[in-house]
C-alpha cells in the first residue's frame, strides 16, 4: 500500500525514509519503569473500585432475576387457584408484583393488556396493578384497577394514554427495545426524559426523541463506509434540537451514542443545568473529577462523571457550566 | 473475569501497547510530560471500558483510538493551546540518541523535524500508517474519518515533507 503513494508522486521522500527517520527518532522513547509502575498502581486501584461496585450491582441483579420469575409464578398460582371466576377478581391480584406486571406486559402487549398473555383464556384477567413503564421518555403509568374492570370491555385498549407508549411496546418486539429507568445518563426536560444507550428501531428512537425534545432543527444522517471496517453500514443519525443535539446510531437496533445540551431547560439527573456554577456541580456529583486535559484552573475546566463506558463531560467557563456532554465510548 | 485476571490482563496491554501509547502522544503533542499523562489515562479508560470492549476491533486499535481521543482533549484545552511545545520532542528524543541515528543524523534529523513541524491532522496519520504501520481502514476507524480522507492526508503530508525537505537539502 505503502508504495502505491510512492509510484503517485515521484517524490524524494521515499516511504523507506519515513518509516527509518521516524523508527530511528521514536525507538528512544520507552515508558519508563516508574511509568509504568505507576500507572499499574492506579490501575489496580481503579480494577478494585470496579469490583466492589460490580458486586453490589451482582446482588442488585441477583434479587431482580429472582423476584421476577418468583413474582411471575406467584401470578400463575394466583390465576390457577382463582379460575375460573378470574374476571370478577377484586382483592388478590391487587398484590400482583409490578415485575411480574411488566413481565406480562413485556411478553405481548399489544394494546390491549387482555391480549398479553398468549397462554390466557380469550378473555384475560384484568390485573388489579399499576404497570410502570419507565422506559427513556419519562414515567408513565397504566393502571388496570377494579373500577376499570368493571367499566372497560375487557379486551378493550387502553384508554386515556399516550399512543406513543403502546405503539413502543410494539416496537419494542420488534427491535429488542430494552426500557431503561432514569439513571445517572438520563437527560431530563421536565419530568420526562431521555437516557443514552436508549434502544429501538430507527423511527422509534426519532419519535421517542420528538416526543420529549420536540421537532429537531436539523437532522443528518451518515452511512459508514468500508473505511469503518466492522462498523460498515452502520447509520449515524444526528439529531438537532433546541438546545441539545442528539446522535443515535445502529444498523437495525439503534440506541442513543451522544447528547450535548447547551440550554438551561435540560438537567441531570441529579437536577444540573447549563448556567449553574461550578459549586453546584461539585455539590451534588461529591466525587467529580477534573478531566486530566491539561487544565487546572477549577474554574475553566473540564468536569467527568463516568461509569464503565459511560462518561458525562461537564465543560466550565469562569465558573459557569456552558455545556454538557453525555456519551459511550463503546469499543 | 477476576480482578486478578484484569490485573494480569491489563498489565500484558501496558507492556505490549505502552510504548506505541507514549510514541503516538508524544508525536501529537510533542510534549514528554503531556504524553506521559495520556499514557496513565489511557490504560485507566482501558480498565473502565475493558468490560465493553467487544474485541470489533483489534487491541492495538482499539488503545490507540483511546490514546488518540485523549490526545485530542488535550489539543482541544485552551491550557494545551497556550504552550507552545514543539521544541520539547526535539530535546527528547536527542537525550537518547542511538549510534545509527548519529551516523545519518543529518537527513534523518532532518525528517523527523519536519515530520513534527507537520500540521497535526499530517502528523498523526503519518506516524499511524508509517510507524505503528497501520492500514487505511484501521486508521480511519482511529481517528473517525474516511479511508478516502486518510490517503488524501497521507498525500498531501508526503507533499509537504518532500517541499520542507527540499527546501532544507536546497536552501
Amino acid at each position: 500500500m505503502a508504495e502505491s503513494y510512492n509510484r503517485k508522486t515521484s517524490l524524494s521522500v521515499t516511504d523507506d525514509m519515513i518509516k527509518e527517520a521516524l523508527k530511528s527518532g521514536l525507538s528512544s522513547i520507552k515508558a519508563s519503569e516508574n511509568l509504568i509502575n505507576l500507572t499499574l498502581e492506579k490501575c489496580q486501584t481503579e480494577i478494585i473500585k470496579d469490583s466492589q461496585k460490580k458486586k453490589s450491582k451482582n446482588f442488585i441483579t441477583m434479587t431482580y432475576k429472582l423476584g421476577v420469575p418468583l413474582a411471575a409464578g406467584a401470578l400463575v398460582l394466583l390465576l390457577i387457584f382463582m379460575m375460573p371466576g378470574v374476571y370478577n377478581l377484586k382483592k388478590a391480584s391487587s398484590a400482583m408484583p409490578k415485575e411480574a406486571a411488566s413481565a406480562a406486559y413485556d411478553t405481548g402487549f399489544d394494546n390491549s393488556i387482555s391480549e398479553a398473555a398468549p397462554e390466557a383464556p380469550a378473555q384475560a384477567p384484568n390485573y388489579n396493578a399499576e404497570i410502570s413503564i419507565t422506559s427513556g421518555y419519562g414515567a408513565s403509568t397504566y393502571s388496570t384497577d377494579e373500577q376499570d374492570a368493571e367499566n372497560k370491555d375487557d379486551a378493550g385498549p387502553l384508554q386515556g394514554e399516550d399512543e406513543l407508549f403502546a405503539s413502543g411496546a410494539q416496537f419494542a418486539r420488534e427491535s429488542d427495545f430494552a426500557p431503561q429507568d432514569a439513571n445517572e445518563f438520563s437527560v431530563f426536560l421536565g419530568d420526562r426524559f431521555i437516557s443514552l444507550d436508549d434502544r429501538g428501531t430507527d423511527d422509534y428512537l426519532v419519535s421517542v426523541l420528538n416526543s420529549v425534545l420536540g421537532n429537531p432543527d436539523s437532522e443528518s444522517v451518515r452511512v459508514l463506509d468500508e473505511s469503518s471496517d466492522t462498523f460498515e453500514g452502520m447509520t449515524v443519525k444526528t439529531l438537532e434540537y433546541d438546545g441539545i443535539t442528539v446522535i443515535i446510531s445502529g444498523m437495525r437496533t439503534f440506541s442513543i451514542s451522544s447528547m450535548e445540551i447547551t440550554h438551561n431547560k435540560y438537567s441531570t439527573y441529579r437536577g444540573i443545568s447549563v448556567g449553574m456554577p461550578v459549586n453546584d456541580l461539585k455539590a451534588k456529583y461529591e466525587n467529580i473529577t477534573m478531566a486530566l486535559d491539561g487544565r487546572t484552573d477549577p474554574d475553566n475546566c473540564v468536569y467527568v462523571i463516568e461509569e464503565s463506558v459511560y462518561f458525562i463531560r461537564f465543560e466550565v467557563k469562569e465558573g459557569i457550566i456552558t455545556s454538557i456532554k453525555y456519551y459511550s465510548e463503546k469499543g | 473475569m477476576t480482578p486478578s485476571e484484569i490485573n494480569k490482563e491489563i498489565s500484558r496491554l501496558v507492556e505490549e501497547y505502552g510504548n506505541d501509547v507514549l510514541r503516538i502522544a508524544t508525536v501529537i503533542l510533542k510534549s514528554k510530560e503531556l504524553a506521559e499523562d495520556v499514557f496513565q489515562e489511557t490504560f485507566l479508560r482501558v480498565v473502565r471500558s475493558y468490560s465493553g470492549y467487544r474485541r470489533e476491533s483489534s487491541e492495538k486499535t482499539w488503545i490507540i483510538s483511546i490514546a488518540v481521543n485523549i490526545c485530542r482533549d488535550y489539543m482541544r484545552s485552551a491550557w494545551k493551546r497556550r504552550v507552545v511545545v514543539t521544541d520539547d520532542f526535539l530535546t527528547y528524543t536527542a537525550d537518547s540518541d542511538t549510534e545509527e541515528i548519529i551516523e545519518k543524523r543529518s537527513e534523518k534529523q532532518a525528517l523527523i523535524n519536519s515530520i513534527m513541524k507537520l500540521p497535526d491532522k499530517y502528523r498523526e496519520v503519518i506516524h499511524l500508517f508509517y510507524y505503528q504501520e497501520m492500514g487505511v481502514k484501521d486508521i480511519a476507524k482511529v481517528l473517525k474519518i474516511p479511508g478516502g480522507t486518510v490517503k488524501s492526508r497521507l498525500f498531501k503530508a508526503r507533499t509537504l515533507l518532500h517541499d520542507m525537505m527540499g527546501g532544507e537539502a536546497h536552501g
